[in-house]
């Protein structure tokens, strides 16, 4: 039927009718839609609050025995400096008292700024970061026990954790390095020691109240 | 009149109109029965009357039925085609056939057997449209909704399925009070031919005589015609009341050729049509009760005609589509409020959960210690601290494996030690490992990347000499393979190269001396790779 033969007052009623009841119609669904929508998300939210506490209440005994298990080591990690600020001060003064001790002819040092290290092995640093700091030992030795000597009083006295990168032994004297009997002066050994510290990810150091 | 009736588009309330050459007559029909009726000439004053009486009850639904002489029926065959070239053919016909009246329809009824296979079609028109269009006029003015116009002869058509025993060849006889006497002939149930005859006024002169006498000149008229096949016998259904049918009974003719059946329209009104009270011979009630019973489609209405009738069905449609939207709406709508509650219940729930731990777990963590990190990342530290401790490399332990050589080759005297750790075995740490110019390479390792078990290796790149040395280059060749030998026969180590020899005897070398010359210096150079392995 063309347009022009519509009898637009007979459809009048029908047609308002009709529009009245897409309003209501879509009026009520879009209502009740959003109300849902929101309600689901409303669920949603409550539900992954619940789970996420649950999972944390339930995690407390675990954490209790993770803090059980690893915060003395995690203190004594923190003292030796592996963790919190490096004990820089103590490095110096061990060396100084073993060179003194062992009698050394010559001990130089220089510790460089430290930077973050990647280690050629695997390890799972997490959210953590390994970084280290190069100290660089220039050394005259009666004979290589000594360094073996002077790396042990390190070990022990001075905390801290080191790695040794690289050292390099040569005769210094007129005659041949004996291994088990050096002369006075013999050798020079140049080392250079890794002092290991972890960090957070972002660098900033992990910090303890005791 | 009638001012009570006034109605506006309304589903049940419709009515059928009844025209003939001197009366209308208007039934209502209401919850599936007719109602009152009303009667009205085919005058000016009629239509006054008419137009008042449409005004008063308003736009209902309305089925335009016609008895009149002024309907012609013409047997052709057109092409057996369809859609738009079959509409094309009839309209050829039917300017051909009916030039003069827009009332016009064509029946497709069957095919020939032969030829072409032709269709076979009944072409019907109503040749004086001046009896219809003043009642349309008023019916369009007033914007009363036109279903359709009928005929009593198509409507007959329809009506022959209820009619009992159909036959081949069919001819029904009906009374009408306002048209006469109608007799329509089928052959296989398809209208061929229809006659009307205006009869006297009812009870002025006995009707059977008349009848028999209208019966037998179609009769013979049929034959002449040859639409009656001489071996088959043409039923005869008569419609009237139990009066009347009394009457014919006892003047027609009783012959082979004719088989008579005496319908009363009583009876069968009340039996088809729900109609009570027929007590008249006329069949005016059956056919306008069938016509608002049955609905058919439109078959003589122009479509500016039947335009309100369309509007009334869209109308009808959007009510209904609106109603089906609310109840749609309230349903889905419903839906969603419920899951809406389901989802509030269940975050109320889930909520009064997490405030019931979330209180447990405070209560749990003040009994824990403060820590810098999570217990996860304490752990996680330790860890680390523990991974770098295990590779925490000591070059003494080289030192103490090259130590161990030399106490059985006294001769050989180190110059030069480097050390270095590494998980690569082949990491090259000195300019020992690339070997001299001028110098053999002699047992360079054919390490390969393969899993040794070894958490890291340390490296020493050694470089000695042998003292003192006569220049005995044989044997000092000799006492460096045992050298190594000796090493690598050792516990953890896991390769040894000898890398450079005091003389390279090669065939790729170039080699000069003099041999009264005092015996030069017995330089080598030897690398060496420990395997660390620390026991968890």
């Amino acid at each position: 039927m063309k347009a022009e033969k519509i009898d637009w007052t007979v459809l009048q009623g029908a047609m308002i009718t009709f529009i009245i009841s897409i309003v209501i119609s879509g009026g009520l669904i879009g209502m009740t839609w959003y109300y849902k929508d929101k309600m689901q998300l409303e669920h949603n939210r409550q539900k992954a609050r619940f789970q996420n506490i649950s999972n944390q209440y339930l995690a407390v005994d675990q954490e209790e025995r993770l803090i059980r298990e690893f915060y003395p080591a995690f203190i004594e990690l923190y003292n030796k400096g592996i963790i919190g600020h490096e004990r820089r001060l103590n490095w110096i003064e061990t060396l100084r008292e073993a060179g003194e001790f062992m009698k050394l002819p010559a001990l130089r040092y220089s510790i460089e700024s430290q930077s973050r290290f990647i280690p050629d092995f695997p390890v799972n640093t997490g959210s953590f970061q390994i970084y280290n700091s190069s100290m660089k030992l220039n050394l005259e030795l009666l004979h290589e026990g000594d360094l073996d000597k002077l790396l042990d009083t390190l070990s022990s006295k001075a905390p801290g954790t080191y790695s040794i990168s690289n050292c390099k032994l040569r005769q210094t004297g007129s005659g041949n390095i004996n291994l088990e009997h050096a002369n006075r002066g013999n050798i020079n050994a140049e080392c250079e020691l890794r002092w290991l510290n972890i960090k957070k990810a972002d660098g900033t150091e992990i910090k303890l109240t005791l | 009149m009638i001012s009570s009736l006034k109605l506006k588009f309304d589903r049940s309330p419709q009515r059928s109109i009844f025209l003939s050459a001197d009366k209308l007559a208007v039934y209502h029909w209401a919850n599936g029965k007719l109602g009152s009726s009303y009667l009205f000439d085919v005058s000016a004053d009629g239509q006054k009357y008419f137009d008042r009486y449409l005004k008063e009850t308003g736009r209902m639904a309305t089925w335009f039925l016609i008895d009149l002489v002024e309907e012609e029926y013409r047997q052709d065959t057109i092409p057996h085609v369809f859609g738009g070239d079959r509409k094309a053919v009839i309209d050829r016909k039917k300017m051909r056939l009916f030039r003069e009246t827009p009332y016009f329809y064509a029946d497709i009824q069957d095919r020939e057997v032969d030829g072409r296979k032709d269709d076979r079609v009944l072409f019907m028109g109503l040749t004086n449209p001046d009896l219809i269009t003043p009642w349309m006029k008023l019916l369009l003015e007033n914007r009363v909704p036109v279903a359709g116009i009928y005929s009593v002869p198509q409507l007959t058509k329809l009506l022959i399925k209820y009619i009992p025993e159909p036959a081949e060849h069919m001819l029904v006889v009906s009374l009408q009070s306002i048209s006469g006497l109608r007799q329509t002939f089928f052959l296989k149930q398809q209208l061929k031919i229809s006659r009307l005859v205006d009869m006297p006024r009812f009870g002025t002169q006995p009707y059977a005589p008349i009848i028999a006498e209208e019966v037998e000149i179609i009769r013979r008229y049929l034959n002449s015609m040859r639409l009656i096949d001489a071996d088959k016998p043409l039923h005869i259904y008569y419609i009237a009341d139990q009066k009347l049918l009394g009457e014919i009974r006892k003047l027609t003719t009783q012959i082979p050729s004719i088989e008579n059946y005496y319908i009363d329209a009583s009876t069968f009104g009340e039996q088809k049509n729900n109609i009570r009270g027929i007590t008249t011979p006329f069949s005016d009630q059956l056919f306008n009760s069938h016509l608002l019973k049955l609905k058919p489609g439109n078959f003589y209405a122009l479509p500016e005609e039947t335009r309100y009738y369309q509007m009334l069905k869209a109308s009808r449609f959007m009510y209904a589509a609106s109603v089906c939207m609310v109840l749609g709406g309230m349903v889905w709508g419903g839906m969603n409020f419920m899951n809406a509650i389901v989802n509030k219940k269940q975050a109320e729930i889930a909520s009064k959960k997490s405030e019931f731990y979330s209180a447990r777990y405070q209560l749990a963590q003040e009994k824990l210690p403060d820590t810098p990190v999570s217990p996860a990342d304490l752990q996680l530290v330790v860890n680390i601290a523990d991974t770098l401790n295990k590779h925490k490399t000591d070059p003494l332990d080289v030192l103490k494996v090259i130590s161990r050589g030399l106490d059985q080759y006294p001769q050989i005297q180190v110059d030069d030690i480097e050390l270095a750790p590494s998980a690569d075995p082949n990491r090259k740490i000195s300019d020992v490992d690339k070997g001299g110019p001028g110098q053999g390479v002699v047992g360079v390792s054919t390490i390969g990347a393969v899993d040794t078990g070894y958490q890291y290796y340390q490296i020493a790149a050694m470089k000695g000499h042998i003292s003192p040395f006569d220049g005995n280059y044989r044997e000092a060749l000799d006492m460096i393979n045992r050298f190594a030998d000796s090493l690598r026969e050792i516990q953890s180590v896991y390769d040894v190269s000898i890398v450079t020899l005091p003389l390279d005897v090669s065939s790729s070398a170039s080699l000069q001396g003099a041999s009264n010359t005092a015996p030069g210096t017995a330089n080598f150079s030897v690398r060496l790779v420990l395997g660390i392995r620390h026991e968890s």
